[in-house]
């Protein structure tokens, strides 16, 4: 029975955990939504604390950000098994395998599976402009990286895994410094709280502990077991053991660092750096070994364990490290374009390092003691993600943004599988912002991933060979409060002293039309107006802003 | 709660998709009730096969101390030759030094004189022979050349050598031991009773002797059954060192076969091993069984031995007949006492003498005295010209009898009174370890099937009490024997406690499997299937219906479901009584 799980967020790629070497697969997770759908790097918003803390210069109100919504997703997948098997119920150990012995059924197409997780996905960020059009300060709450899946039990990619959840929440606190009216800086430090459970079907034949413990005395029988083990001898009914993690636990550490340039008023530009961290899960882990051959049968020569067998487990992984280059453009007063490139290096994803701790795991007599280690090979690759978002501003109060993109493929062929529906990803979006009053506004975005349609005949030991299919969308809702006095207090002096001008009736594009002060130094200061920023989405989804700036609406307004 | 569980918590909370991924995928079965009548209960039950090859089971002598010493018993190694055993005992009796002749009991010390006379040391005096004494001083001629002269051997050889010593005493003593005649072994049609014969002259060896270093070997071959015994006494032996390891190497399927205990459907597992004895080892390698840790020179410490004595004196015959022995009450003595053994040891002595005479003369050149004896060892003593008075006629051994019989008593013994009890240190057991190790082997190869219980217990692999099992007729079988077939199981199918006991009784009033439930026509029969023969058996399809006997006397009806995988049968199990 197929099984939907509730998703905190869409991208539903996985983290491949087991006992087991080469199993269980992921590909780059990274969140869909971070802030609101117009956020990045050029973007002047509280989300900046993430997506650029640099950009949080350009800030001079106090803004929070606060969004909520749904995350929804197909994942689909059939195998195509394209090696040969032997009966699963079968238990020959070493190739060549009688000929009587391979399943001539278990070959081809398999039953399709699918996946439809839906959940709620939350954020937070608050940007609080400290001194003046010189500091300011960022804190946010988001999950950059997410992954959950649900697959039947007894699917076909059971061995692949069965279910999985990974969340990594960053909660950041940064800082910007407006060096000068082209530049800002800025850095962020986030504190991670990852978060783990999977479950899946572990496939002792492809562990290479239990083939070296066959293979030694006192057993001492050749075998092809092991993290290399061919597939026929891969996938036995007496050597499939479910083991499932609960809820482990991480804690690390990371920073972002970036830079925001504003040259023209037309043109922004932003280089972000995010470290990524290394994470260390700690959590439990049940192994089931409910079956007499682990259980009784082969107890005489040291093999025997508990039915179930239960213990602590650490899992080592690294959040990988990118680069991004953003840059905005004002093209006209209604219409502006954004976007970025980002080069994530997936490549730091290229183990996972698994402990499964319990004195229940020794068996003296074949060795074995109570740690058991493993490296599951990912050997991903780093990828490209870029998007461009285009924006227009249909009335003075409301915008209507759409947003493209695609990201390359981090898992290679090799290691492709289930938990892991990676491939060439497009990306398709779309939102509006609706801005009730200088101090509100609220935006409201759908986004959706999909993947062509990959068809992979290179998975490594056939464990992976199949069609893969993804959709994954979110719709989010973002409120945007702004509080205060652009600028502060002197700024709003220096509002009042200046002789107003009649309004603009033109739409404005952006929020910084809206409220110029929001973003833009004081008239005073400010670079002339084809200095202006163009920036992407956000308060202000980038459209320039038209010299000379609008009058500053009255708080309240 | 810790700070670390308040973070689980916050986690949880926070990333609330985590509640809804949280399913247990774990679980365990739980314990199987009785069956009631009426009762139906499914059950499923594999057929796997795990085929080592060359698999190499080493069991330490820990290990093997520990295993029930009523089947290490029946394992037999070899039937061990006592005859080097006896030639070294002898022999360090004969040459033991004088400081521990003192020590030995005055029988004791006789006894080694017997084993130490020669011509030239016999004291012939209150003997028949005595007489010689006096003829061969008035020839002029040492008794001692007289005496051996009339046997043949030199003055200073043995009257009776050691081995001929030794070759008596396992004839008329270890061979007639009780257990030394015979072994415990599997039953089998040639051996119905599991009682097999010994080499004569030999001690049945197994497995507990040498992993006990032989710690009641006292006990076994001493008194018992009215036999005296020849050990007495058995300290410190020692045949296997710390280090002892056995090691064999065997190809089969490691793995039980599942079967099901009917009184409550539970799977249970039944030892295959025992079912494939007779291909377990690969005899073609010459490393299929390998020992260790045997000690270079198997000793015995401290060796008691003895003889007993009959309580009156036994005289010598007086006749060449009956033929060949004469008339010696000696020979209808039982074949362990003195002086049988005495009759038998000079017998055997003399056996090989030639016939001949010796004429001594006097100084004058007269025929003073002649000594012949022929063929059957009868000795004729003449003397001429009246020079003394010699012994009237008799076989060799009549004469050697008496003379044994008076000096075993010499230093004032009463007759009944010198039954011989010694203890000799560091006996060397005379068999070499290489030599153990071949017969070990050769005698194993031959007969694999007494091997049986051993290999299934070192195995273990029988849990709970199934009443039938699964076999799937593979492959690679004849046609005939392929397919799903039911095992009902045998007494040798039950498993053992820890004293090498059956843990339950075989408690089936007709085992197999019937086609009505009175259990009156019997549908199974032991017809060979992938080399058993000794089970009742059936081959079963999808809506195949038997019925059988549980242990507990009730009745089942089984119903043979579709079948779930190939190698999987699935069965309904109905009490029906």
């Amino acid at each position: 029975m197929r099984r939907a799980l509730p998703c905190l967020a869409p991208l539903c790629l996985a983290l491949p955990l087991v006992a087991a070497p080469a199993s269980a697969r992921a590909s780059g997770f990274d969140a869909p939504l971070i802030g609101s759908g117009q956020s990045g790097p050029v973007t002047d918003d509280a989300a900046a604390t993430w997506w650029n803390p640099g950009r949080l210069g350009t800030l001079r109100q106090p803004e929070l950000q606060v969004g909520a919504g749904l995350v929804f997703g197909a994942i689909g997948y059939q195998r195509d098994l394209r090696g040969q098997y032997q009966f699963s119920d079968n238990l020959g150990f070493k190739t060549p395998i009688d000929p009587a012995d391979i399943d001539p059924m278990k070959f081809g197409q398999q039953q399709k599976v699918r996946a439809t997780p839906v959940g709620p996905a939350l954020d937070l960020y608050a940007a609080i402009p400290a001194i003046p059009d010189r500091l300011v300060f960022g804190v946010g709450v988001g999950i950059p990286y997410v992954a959950l899946l649900g697959f039947p039990k007894d699917g076909p990619q059971r061995f692949a895994g069965q279910s999985i959840f990974l969340a990594a929440p960053h909660t950041t606190l940064a800082m910007a410094v407006r060096a000068h009216r082209v530049i800002s800086i800025g850095a962020g430090v986030s504190y991670v709280l990852g978060t783990l459970s999977l479950s899946k079907i572990q496939d002792f034949g492809a562990v290479d502990l239990f083939g070296d413990s066959l293979s030694r005395p006192p057993i001492g029988q050749a075998n092809d077991f092991g993290a290399n083990a061919p597939p026929q001898v891969r996938e036995l009914d007496v050597l499939a053991r479910p083991i499932e993690i609960k809820q482990a636990i991480a804690h690390g550490i990371s920073f972002n660092a970036g830079i925001a340039l504003q040259p023209t008023d037309k043109l922004s530009l932003g280089l972000v750096y995010h470290h990524g961290a290394n994470l260390t899960f700690h959590g439990k882990f049940r192994l089931d070994m409910n079956d007499e051959f682990f259980t009784q049968d082969l107890a005489a020569q040291g093999l025997q364990y508990k039915p179930l067998v239960t213990g602590k487990t650490t899992v080592r992984l690294r959040l990988p490290k990118r680069i991004t280059l953003g840059a905005g453009y004002r093209i006209s007063k209604r219409f502006g374009l954004d976007g970025f490139v980002s080069y994530v290096f997936y490549q730091d994803f290229d183990r996972i390092r698994i402990r499964l701790s319990s004195p229940d795991l020794a068996q003296p007599g074949l060795g074995l003691g109570p740690d058991n280690d493993q490296n599951l090979i990912r050997n991903w690759k780093g990828t490209v993600n870029t998007e461009i978002n285009g924006r227009i501003e249909a009335t003075e109060k409301l915008r209507v943004s759409v947003t493209v993109g695609y990201n390359s493929p981090a898992s290679p062929d090799s290691t492709l599988d289930v938990f892991s529906p990676d491939g060439h990803r497009m990306i398709v979006g779309a939102g509006i912002r609706h801005r009730f009053s200088p101090r509100f506004a609220l935006l409201a975005d759908v986004k959706t991933q999909f993947i062509v349609p990959r068809t992979n005949t290179k998975s490594d030991y056939d464990l992976g060979n199949g069609r893969y299919t993804m959709f994954i969308g979110a719709a989010m809702v973002h409120g945007q409060f702004r509080f205060g006095t652009p600028g502060g207090k002197r700024a709003k002096a220096k509002a009042k002293a200046t002789p107003s001008r009649p309004p603009s009736t033109a739409p404005q594009p952006d929020a910084a039309a809206d409220d110029p002060a929001a973003t833009q130094p004081p008239a005073s200061e400010a670079a002339p107006a084809s200095d202006a920023p163009a920036s992407r989405g956000g308060p202000g989804v980038g459209g320039p802003t038209p010299p000379p700036p609008p009058p500053v609406p009255e708080p309240g307004h | 709660m810790t700070a670390r569980h308040h973070l689980r918590w916050l986690a949880g909370a926070t990333l609330l998709a985590a509640l809804g991924c949280s399913e247990d995928t774990v679980g365990l079965p739980g314990d199987p009730a009785p069956i009631g009548v009426g009762e139906t209960r499914d059950v499923e039950l594999r057929y796997l096969r795990f085929d080592v090859k060359g698999f190499a089971k080493t069991n330490t002598l820990a290990a093997l101390r520990a295993m029930p010493r009523k089947v290490l018993q029946d394992v037999w190694l070899l039937d061990l030759d006592a005859r080097p055993l006896l030639v070294n005992a002898l022999s360090k009796l004969r040459d033991m030094p004088e400081a521990e002749v003192a020590a030995l009991p005055i029988a004791g010390q006789n006894m080694r004189k017997l084993v130490l006379m020669t011509p030239d040391n016999a004291e012939l005096e209150g003997t028949k022979l005595e007489e010689l004494i006096a003829i061969s001083a008035a020839v002029g001629i040492p008794p001692a050349k007289c005496l051996s002269d009339l046997v043949g051997i030199g003055v200073t050889d043995p009257v009776i050598p050691v081995e001929v010593i030794a070759d008596v005493m396992l004839q008329n003593v270890v061979s007639t031991h009780p257990n030394a005649q015979t072994r415990r072994g599997p039953v089998d049609a040639e051996h119905p009773d599991g009682v097999y014969p010994v080499a004569p002259g030999h001690i049945p060896l197994t497995l507990a002797d040498v992993i006990t270093n032989f710690e009641d070997m006292a006990e076994r071959f001493g008194p018992v059954e009215g036999h005296p015994g020849f050990v007495l006494e058995a300290k410190g032996i020692s045949v296997v060192e710390d280090e002892f390891s056995m090691t064999s190497k065997v190809n089969a399927n490691a793995l039980p076969y599942k079967g099901i205990d009917l009184s409550n459907g539970d799977v249970a597992s039944v030892n295959s091993v025992g079912g494939q004895i007779e291909t377990l080892h690969d005899f073609s390698d010459p490393d299929w069984m390998q020992i260790t840790g045997l000690v270079p020179v198997p000793k015995v410490q401290t060796l008691g031995f003895g003889l007993v004595e009959n309580d009156a004196f036994v005289p010598g015959g007086d006749s060449r007949e009956p033929a060949p022995t004469g008339n010696s009450p000696g020979w209808d003595l039982l074949p362990w006492e003195f002086e049988r053994l005495i009759l038998d040891m000079a017998s055997a002595a003399v056996a090989d003498t030639p016939a001949h005479c010796n004429d001594y003369e006097l100084g004058t050149g007269v025929s003073a005295f002649t000594g012949c004896i022929d063929d059957d060892g009868w000795v004729t003593l003449e003397t001429f010209n009246g020079v003394g008075s010699p012994p009237p006629p008799a076989y060799m051994w009549d004469l050697e009898l008496e003379l044994a019989q008076v000096r075993l008593h010499d230093g004032g013994l009463a007759e009944g009174e010198a039954d011989v009890a010694m203890t000799i240190t560091d006996v060397e057991v005379g068999v070499p370890p290489e030599q153990m190790i071949e017969q070990v082997k050769a005698n194993v190869q031959a007969n694999p099937e007494a091997l049986r219980e051993f290999a299934s217990l070192l195995t273990d692999s029988t849990v709970g009490a199934a009443d039938f099992y699964y076999v799937r007729g593979i492959d690679s079988l004849p046609a005939d024997q392929q397919g799903d077939w039911l095992f009902f199981v045998t007494e040798d199918d039950i498993a053992l406690d820890e004293d090498g006991n059956p843990v339950r009784p075989y408690g089936y009033d007709a085992p197999g499997f019937f086609a009505d439930p009175q259990l009156g026509d019997k549908r199974s029969d032991t017809r060979e299937v992938d080399g058993d023969s000794e089970h009742e058996k059936i081959r079963v399809a999808p809506g195949d219906v038997l019925y059988a006997g549980g242990d507990d006397g009730g009745v089942f009806r089984i119903d043979v479901l579709d079948k779930p995988a190939r190698s999987h049968l699935a069965l309904s199990i109905t009490r029906v009584r």
